[in-house]
């Protein structure tokens, strides 16, 4: 049943991933954390904090999802449905569009599509701020790392490792 | 597959076969951490490989947002099955989750291995924290190019409000808001 379950949303959310793949976020968050209460909100923040450090795209949160359900084999099954079903939708699109050849639709599609996509990332943020941001010191870590995000050319990986070492010193 | 191996540096004016496209793709997955892959896998497939052009490996970018899944994934994909079909998307597929897959799996190993006042946690509570700012900075510039275009500030109102506030799901804003939007920019030419 569970496995069904697992299966069925990572599914369906590979195939809605239209435009990059955190659109799925808040989509995700609301059927793990809320419909099925497979994590909590702050599990599911921490998880997508992994998966965006790790190499890879954030879409693998599913993996982290799959293992809280199932261990490996849950990984396993979230991950293949998760990637699977666009990777088979990337290759047919890919298969037509070489039929079709420069067709003006593709950049109305993708301008049309940026509010929309824009819209679901921020809808994503919020998601995961409800359980990345739980008392002053996280809303602190956030600003600073905001601020540097913005203002500095600092990679990712170490504004979250940075975040990681104040989080031992004054989130424990 | 020693023989594959040592063509590397010179592979440019050969096809690649599926252990070049495997090793490529997971090289790139390896490294690209937090992001970042779109750059390396220029540099890699275009410049270093020479299996695409600067132009071809822009109309593939224009590709994708006609399919789901995220780019660098969908890139690798169009890659594979370029050069060898179905066999070759399915290895760059394969290639590009791989490394992530087992590095997160360690991550969710310790994780779930300790209590939740270890300091592990507090470790990923601040990764958490620092994540949500870097995530508005991204949806903050994400933004800005718009700002003066209320059209487009219209729809990413509507969605955030439904989504974040409604609840509603992906599927509608995929079925309503989003197909609206493209027939705006459509018929208007612009957004």
């Amino acid at each position: 049943m569970i496995w069904g379950q697992l299966a069925g949303l990572f599914v369906v959310l590979s195939l809605l991933g239209f435009g990059g793949g955190n659109t799925i976020i808040p989509q995700m968050y609301a059927e793990a954390v809320h419909h099925y209460g497979w994590l909590t909100a702050a599990q599911f923040s921490q998880f997508y904090a992994m998966a965006r450090m790790a190499p890879g795209p954030t879409t693998t949160i599913s993996a982290l999802v799959g293992y809280k359900v199932g261990g490996l084999p849950g990984a396993i099954l979230a991950a293949a449905c998760m990637f699977i079903p666009a990777g088979i939708a990337v290759t047919i699109g890919g298969t037509i569009w070489a039929r079709l050849g420069n067709h003006p639709f593709r950049k109305i599609f993708a301008d049309g599509m940026a509010p929309a996509v824009i819209g679901l990332i921020w809808s994503g943020t919020l998601v995961i701020a409800q359980g990345g941001v739980g008392n002053w010191q996280a809303g602190a870590v956030a600003a600073l790392a905001l601020g540097l995000t913005l203002r500095t050319k600092i990679s990712v990986v170490l504004t979250i490792l940075g975040g990681g070492i104040l989080g031992v010193i004054f989130l424990r | 597959m020693s023989s594959a191996a040592s063509l590397e540096d010179t592979v440019s004016s050969v096809e690649p076969n599926l252990f070049n496209i495997g090793k490529t793709f997971a090289l790139i997955s390896l490294t690209a951490f937090g992001g970042g892959q779109m750059t390396s896998m220029r540099r890699e497939v275009v410049k270093r490989m020479g299996w695409l052009t600067d132009d071809e490996f822009v109309e593939y970018l224009s590709l994708l947002p006609t399919m789901p899944g995220p780019l660098p994934i969908g890139l690798a994909v169009l890659i594979g099955l370029k050069f060898r079909g179905f066999m070759g998307a399915a290895v760059a597929l394969f290639s590009c989750i791989i490394p992530a897959f087992l590095m997160l799996m360690l991550f969710a190993w310790i994780y779930l291995s300790q209590p939740a006042d270890s300091w592990v946690h507090a470790l990923f509570r601040g990764c958490a924290a620092a994540v949500v700012g870097i995530n508005l900075a991204n949806a903050y510039e994400l933004t800005m190019p718009f700002i003066r275009r209320p059209i487009a500030l219209a729809v990413m109102a509507a969605t955030i409000y439904g989504v974040s506030m409604l609840h509603v799901s992906l599927e509608l804003v995929l079925f309503t808001l989003a197909p609206l939007s493209v027939i705006l920019r459509w018929r208007l030419g612009k957004l």
